[in-house]
């Protein structure tokens, strides 16, 4: 199916118990673009990206991602998106080869594809090693290369340069404005606001459950950074500052 | 738009399969545990030789006359002899033993027959498993006895007939049974969810979820690695009591029902816990509940006639009737076939409780 958005989500919604998580979130993805997806902890960016990748089910609204439901065509939507989670989650006892061997069998992707893979990822002389004796570096760099392997259309990256050494998060965020320019939609949340700001064609600033703004880093910085030389860390703390204020203050 | 066909859940269920297989190899908590479990097998089969080597031979002996030879063997300082009432009784002790032994009968008339000069023989019978060489070494020490105990030579004539174990029988069949039960389950049970505990805790289950593979996927997937090692476990088990094996057909029946349940119980705790150190605790509160029925269906003699019924019904004593069944002879089809149905049962219900579980943490 084509479209215009990668991603639309309306009135998504995710409610824990008696906690909202997400609170009627409205927006769209367009196709191709690297769309950033800022906010602090516990503003509810990983509950989204869930929801929008089929892990979660929204209690209220709903999404299409590449024009697939995220709840009705889940098998449709899965073979067309890639995931890197915040965290390392590989097979630590098995080597990299093996681990992008995996992600490609449960593909069905062609095994010479994951040697293209390791050597896109520069990680071809460190094939044989078990994961476990990666740096974390490496590490990532595999985590995106699983996430590849299978050419999805729209990636989704959760803080893909946490913790990583400067080089290595230079080289991660080049790697990805190529992706970009390749056609490849990205979803990117980050707490790195300069590397959010270098990076996104959109923002959107996420607070409580509830998107407090959207747009190109330079309409929010104009908007909302109070002056010409405001940075986007500026108009992060104006819009999510206040609002812990205001918590505060309750 | 249904895009899942059976070729591609096929392929899925492989794939998960296939990795868990590989990494449980590379896993040093879940190898030590098939080990460990392996080396029970090792220590039943090999046990009965370590005390075989601290006794004295076995020889049981019914008497169809009166003679004289009987309290002379059970007085032998070579030999340990024991009279028995009937043939059938002799054979029925010859049957649950799990050392080469001997069964001698002696003929009515033995006596008078050595009195007069005449040429008199004793018939012995031996388990089928006793290896010929095994079986020659008993049969000179027993005549070397008798000729020390009576003066004169009695040659000991094997019978042809060799003596097969009863569905009931105790002795080998039984340390193979409970051998058996034990390895598969413990392999299937502990292993199972430890593969499902990996995934949840290091989080790469979250990958899993978000690539085709579905939870039926993974789950399947962790079933097929963890029949597989349990029925690895299990063969091992087969490899070392394969001299008692009479029906091979039965035992790998026996091996894949119990197995599935194992797996199946392994698939529930796998599901419903969410960090390994839980299964140090919960596997063991699981398992002894279905371990204890079976020592207690052993004890069935000198336990209540109601606790010996129902100790004999629960999914262990089920399957170690299966496995005894597997290495008698003559063999009914009511001897197998009820066993293998209340096993398939009861691997029915546990796979149905997995089904269960997976449906309502979905909701």
């Amino acid at each position: 199916m084509q479209t215009t958005y990668a991603v639309q989500a309306r009135d998504l919604t995710k409610d824990y118990d008696a906690v909202r998580a997400v609170d009627h979130l409205t927006f769209d993805v367009n196709q191709g673009e690297i769309f950033g997806f800022l906010g602090p902890n516990g503003a509810g960016k990983t509950t989204t990206i869930k929801m929008l990748t089929g892990q979660l089910r929204p209690t209220e609204g709903q999404a299409t991602v590449l024009g697939h439901d995220t709840i009705d065509a889940r098998d449709e939507l899965q073979a067309r998106i890639g995931v890197v989670f915040e965290y390392q989650n590989l097979y630590e006892r098995l080597t990299g080869r093996d681990n992008l061997r995996f992600a490609a069998r449960l593909h069905g992707v062609a095994a010479r594809r994951v040697d293209q893979m390791l050597e896109v990822l520069s990680l071809t002389q460190h094939a044989e090693k078990r994961v476990k004796h990666y740096s974390n570096g490496m590490k990532q760099r595999l985590l995106i290369g699983r996430a590849l392997l299978h050419s999805p259309d729209l990636l989704f990256l959760d803080e893909p340069t946490r913790g990583l050494d400067p080089n290595v998060a230079r080289d991660i965020r080049a790697f990805v404005r190529d992706l970009s320019k390749n056609g490849v939609t990205v979803f990117l949340t980050t707490h790195y606001m300069e590397e959010a700001d270098r990076l996104s064609d959109r923002v959107a600033i996420l607070q409580q459950g509830q998107i407090r703004a959207i747009g190109t880093p330079q309409q929010l910085k104009k908007t909302y950074g109070g002056s010409d030389q405001a940075t986007l860390e500026d108009v992060f703390v104006s819009l999510t500052g206040k609002g812990l204020r205001a918590q505060f203050e309750e | 738009m249904a895009s899942h066909t059976p070729r591609k859940d096929y392929r899925l269920v492989l794939a998960i399969a296939l990795k868990d297989i590989g990494e449980t190899l590379r896993n040093k908590n879940v190898l030590a545990l098939v080990i460990t479990t392996v080396l029970v097998t090792v220590l039943y089969r090999y046990l009965p030789l370590i005390r075989a080597s601290q006794e004295l031979p076995y020889v049981a002996i019914y008497d169809a006359g009166d003679s004289q030879l009987v309290p002379l063997l059970e007085n032998s300082a070579v030999v340990e002899a024991r009279a028995y009432t009937s043939e059938e009784r002799m054979l029925d002790r010859i049957r649950s033993g799990d050392l080469a032994e001997l069964g001698i009968t002696v003929p009515e008339g033995f006596d008078d027959d050595l009195n007069n000069g005449r040429s008199a023989a004793l018939t012995a019978y031996a388990l089928h498993w006793v290896a010929d060489e095994d079986l020659t070494d008993l049969v000179q020490i027993a005549e070397g006895e008798i000729a020390i105990q009576l003066g004169v030579f009695v040659p000991i004539q094997v019978s042809d007939l060799r003596v097969f174990p009863s569905p009931d029988s105790g002795g080998m069949a039984v340390t193979l049974a409970m051998s058996l039960v034990y390895t598969v389950l413990m392999i299937g049970m502990m292993t199972t969810p430890q593969m499902m505990l990996e995934e949840k805790q290091t989080r790469t289950l979250d990958a899993l979820l978000v690539s085709p593979a579905s939870e039926i996927h993974v789950t399947l997937g962790k079933a097929l690695a963890g029949l597989f090692y349990a029925l690895l476990g299990g063969a091992v088990g087969w490899a070392f009591f394969a001299h008692v094996v009479v029906h091979w057909w039965l035992a790998a029946a026996a091996t894949l029902v119990w197995a599935l349940f194992a797996v199946a119980l392994g698939l529930v705790l796998g599901t419903l816990l969410e960090v390994r150190q839980q299964l140090s605790l919960w596997g063991w509160v699981v398992i002894i509940p279905i371990l204890l029925p079976m020592m207690l269906y052993l004890l069935e003699d000198v336990m209540p006639d109601i606790v010996g019924r129902i100790a004999g019904w629960v999914p262990s004593s089920v399957v170690l009737d299966l496995v005894r069944a597997a290495a008698a002879r003559p063999l009914t089809t009511a001897d197998w076939a009820i066993p293998l149905v209340a096993a398939g049962a009861y691997a029915t219900v546990a796979i149905t409780v997995q089904i269960i579980v997976m449906r309502r943490r979905a909701r």
